[in-house]
């Protein structure tokens, strides 16, 4: 009698030995082969984290002068950038002026010579850049807080009271001179300026932002004061303040070094260029090199299009993504033929692109340049998928704060997005933008942008003996 | 599984460029008790983190023709463990908005991603997973291994200056392992098994051989919780340091001259083996204070003189590496101006040189020492920067405190210390070398 319910109880040991066992396998098995990223985040001791973005537009009171403005404490220095818009290498009269300029403007003043400025700088710690672009002019300063008078009257005084003495003005034309020959030892930069040519014929974005060893030769003091007297005005200034400072502060700054620009005389249209987007395959014989470099160029959106962010998400999957994009995938991940390709967008004001390039060994050439046509082609007929979208909203959402990481990026930030007119509370928006982009309007961006018709290909190397039709 | 090429020099410029206070970062020092040193440099800034894992293994550790190992392990480092397999350990990161990669250099192998701070322990756990997980298949070895060929052909030799490089190099460091190239040679690269790969992967890859670096939006204590919590488990193993640091009382001048096609400018380099941090951990600052005085901006002595005075050179500059195990260098590199010959240049430098140590004085060493002080600040700011100096200040030995008191360090430097390093200097090991356009008249 006794012994039924033992056994009954035995059996329902058994039972409860067969469960406690496989849980335990379960937990085994997922604590060896199963790596769980969402529990790892949900379980994060450092989720929600705020972050206060708030940009403060301000105004100078004496010039009127509008800027955006982010204090932060953290650190006691303080960093501005201001953009002069459309003054880039676009307005060069002789092509360098304006990147000639950017590299006199830190040859002393008037009140210190060279190398005295230059020592200057360096006792106290600042940072007074100048640099052109294609499209714009722009300067940064970098000062700790409490060296901000002095930076602030030294900053002045390159816009100002720049020193052009002869001395130094021949010095560093040699040295432009002498970087011109650097750039055209490197193959990228010599097929960078074929594909410019290409795309660009006589148009000033066709030329390097340092000019032609020809057109610097020819350029004088009066090119760089003319230039400084037609470009450095109020109208087309942008400027961005971040660190640790105070908005009267930051007020003062402002008027102290920009107060005395005037404002704009006559504004002198740039034109577009007119560019052949047909669809072409040119290839430059240069037997020295050990790979084929290749760019591709196809027309693309401005900043402020309605395409601008369904075609940075068609990009982002197919050539954007580092390791992770299409063209990555397919050519470097799975057969190994490339250390990378790439695309991107470019945001010329004047000629929005598509633009991206690879380099491979000969004899993988016309393997790569297939992969890179048909996956072209496919995302132009087909798309992206709806995983796809969410993967690439994820990375733009999650990656967001990484761009707040130094205070110079911070300024520059703030300034440009008044040049491209995003509106000063973008920083909060930005999220929401990315969240709105639908699939529909992705692919119907990549149909029209990502086309067979509409894309060029220019290749650099070795490619006699290679089957490339 | 990019940067191959990381130069030591690069810190003693980011320290010696940027322009004090008496703490250089604010960091804390922590080792878990399996061996693995844990530094944080905490900032508040915005809410990120840098997270690094330095491995102290490197080029330099690869046996004898299987140059391009340690390289080609951090590739493979990206292609799946049992847990995270295939390439999971990309595309998680990729979701989470990090920005992932590594590199590799003669001593150290770096592994870091830039994180929002609420994505930061999912980089520590997948970290940790790599570091005793690793799977690789013979497929995704066999093309990792077309990759980084691929990656020595583009980065490396697509650039006409590649030879001179290497054989500088070569001569330099003559039979020490920094002779031989970061990636591997071509055929080096060819040959590598997946065996070589691993035995790197298994005789270096532990807790006791790396360095954690965070820095970022999180408190030291919390670190060390989460570091414990992912790094922890992890078991040390026995590391065997072969390293051999080079023999520079060899008073000897090894010269090189070339003449490459597709070379537009002329360079001379002047380069000596000096102590490192390895050698003279007392010797280093007054290297640095004179690469400063010398060569190290455009107010330093030998650009006064032979850019802006002389117009010899459009370009003069000074390096001092002082971080690689197997012992310090000292660069001096000009360009000279058109016009101007390879021996006028080497003449009117090695005057400028003798000149500049001859004027050096407590009141020009004193200008010297607070430029390099000035705007310490800086370097605190960005948190990129701050792991990446860090990191590689700790891999080369430092404590805690001696990467700290950097300020204090370069204050004590005097004129008889810089005389000292300079004469030192000049009387070991040295090369020269030339490279000229092809055709250039001599």
């Amino acid at each position: 009698m006794s012994h039924k319910p033992l056994y009954a109880k035995k059996r329902h040991r058994w039972w409860l030995w067969v469960l406690i066992v496989g849980v335990l396998l379960f937990g085994v098995w997922r604590y060896y082969f199963v790596f769980d990223p969402q529990k790892i985040i949900d379980n994060s001791e450092l989720k929600d984290r705020t972050f206060a973005t708030e940009v403060i537009e301000i105004t100078a009171p004496k010039s009127g002068i509008k800027a955006y403005l982010m204090p932060e404490k953290s650190n006691p220095i303080v960093s501005m950038k201001f953009i002069f818009a459309n003054s880039g290498s676009v307005r060069d009269v002789k092509k360098g002026t304006a990147n000639f300029v950017a590299s006199m403007l830190t040859e002393g003043t008037e009140s210190l010579n060279s190398h005295n400025f230059k020592e200057k700088l360096e006792e106290y710690a600042i940072s007074i850049e100048y640099g052109a672009g294609k499209d714009d002019f722009s300067g940064s300063l970098l000062t700790l807080k409490e060296n901000l008078p002095l930076a602030t009257k030294l900053l002045h005084e390159t816009l100002f009271a720049s020193r052009m003495e002869v001395e130094d003005f021949v010095r560093v034309k040699g040295q432009i001179l002498r970087n011109l020959e650097y750039l055209r030892e490197k193959p990228q930069y010599r097929l960078r300026k074929a594909v410019r040519k290409e795309i660009f014929g006589m148009h000033p974005y066709a030329y390097n932002v340092s000019g032609t060893t020809e057109s610097v030769k020819t350029i004088e003091i009066s090119d760089l004061r003319a230039f400084i007297n037609d470009n450095f005005v109020k109208n087309s200034l942008y400027i961005g303040i971040a660190g640790d400072i105070t908005k009267e502060k930051a007020e003062t700054l402002i008027d102290d070094v920009f107060a005395g620009l005037p404002e704009k005389s006559e504004v002198l249209e740039i034109d577009s260029p007119e560019i052949d987007y047909s669809a072409r395959n040119i290839n430059i014989e240069d037997e020295t090199l050990p790979q084929v470099l290749s760019a591709i160029v196809a027309p693309s959106v401005s900043r402020l299009d309605r395409d601008f962010y369904p075609l940075y998400v068609a990009n982002y999957v197919f050539g954007g993504a580092g390791l992770n994009s299409r063209v990555n995938q397919a050519a470097r991940e799975k057969e190994g033929l490339t250390y990378g390709a790439y695309t991107s967008m470019s945001l010329l004001k004047r000629a929005p692109q598509l633009v991206g390039g690879f380099s491979t060994t000969p004899a993988n050439f016309a393997r790569m340049k297939e992969i890179f046509a048909n996956e072209w082609q496919k995302m132009g007929n087909e798309g992206i998928s709806k995983n796809e979208l969410a993967a690439a909203k994820n990375y733009l959402i999650n990656s967001y704060n990484l761009r707040f990481a130094d205070i110079g990026t911070l300024a520059a930030i703030l300034a440009s997005m008044q040049r491209e007119e995003l509106g000063k509370d973008f920083l909060q928006k930005r999220n929401l933008y990315i969240e709105r982009i639908t699939l529909d309007r992705v692919n119907r961006a990549a149909k029209e942008y990502f086309s067979p018709e509409k894309l060029i290909m220019i290749n650099m190397g070795n490619m006699k003996g290679n089957n490339d039709e | 599984m990019k940067i191959i090429k990381l130069s030591c020099c690069l810190i003693a410029l980011i320290l010696l460029a940027l322009p004090a206070k008496a703490e250089l970062f604010g960091l804390k020092g922590y080792v878990l008790d399996n061996g693995m040193r844990l530094i944080v440099v905490p900032n508040h800034k915005a809410p990120i983190a840098k997270h690094m894992v330095w491995y102290k293994v490197g080029a330099a550790d690869e046996k004898l023709g299987k140059g391009g190992s340690a390289h080609l392990l951090e590739h493979l480092m990206f292609r799946g463990t049992k847990k995270v397999k295939g390439q999971a350990f990309n595309r998680i990161l990729e979701k989470n908005g990090a920005e992932s990669n590594a590199f590799t250099a003669q001593d150290v192998t770096a592994y870091h991603q830039l994180v929002d701070i609420s994505r930061l322990e999912l980089a520590m756990a997948l970290e940790a997973d790599r570091m005793k997980n690793l799977k690789i298949d013979e497929d995704s070895f066999e093309t990792e291994r077309q990759i980084v060929y691929q990656e020595r052909k583009q980065v490396v030799e697509n650039n006409p200056l590649y030879k001179f490089s290497e054989e500088l190099q070569r001569i330099f460091w003559q039979n020490h392992p920094y002779s031989r190239p970061i990636t591997g040679s071509e055929s080096e690269i060819l040959a590598l098994t997946r065996q070589d790969i691993m035995d790197i992967y298994h005789n270096y890859y532990a807790p006791n051989n790396a360095i954690l670096v965070i820095a970022g939006d999180i408190e030291p204590d919390m670190a060390y919780k989460l570091a414990t919590k992912y790094y922890g488990s992890i078991k040390a193993t026995k590391i065997e340091n072969n390293r051999a640091v080079y023999n520079a009382d060899v008073d000897s001048k090894t010269i090189l001259e070339m003449k490459l096609p597709k070379v537009e400018l002329t360079r001379l380099v002047k380069k000596y083996h000096v102590p490192g941090y390895s050698v003279a951990k007392d010797k280093i600052y007054a290297y640095m204070v004179l690469s400063k005085y010398l060569g190290d901006s455009d107010v330093s002595k030998l650009y006064a003189d032979l850019v802006v005075k002389n117009k010899i050179a459009t370009v003069v500059s000074t390096d001092y590496n002082f971080t690689s195990s197997g012992g310090g260098s000292f660069d001096f590199s000009a360009v000279p101006s058109k016009g101007v010959s390879v021996d006028e240049l080497k003449k009117s430098l090695d005057e400028a040189i003798m000149k500049a140590m001859s004027e050096l004085d407590d009141t020009g060493l004193e200008r010297v020492k607070t430029q390099m002080l000035s705007g310490l600040a800086y370097v605190k700011d960005n948190p990129n920067d701050a792991a990446q100096i860090v990191g590689m200040l700790a891999t080369a030995g430092m404590a805690d405190e001696e990467i700290e008191n950097y300020a204090d360090n370069i204050k004590k430097v005097d004129v008889a210390d810089v005389k000292n390093a300079f004469n030192e200097m000049i009387k070991s090991a040295q090369a020269e070398a030339v490279i000229e356009p092809r055709g250039a008249e001599k």
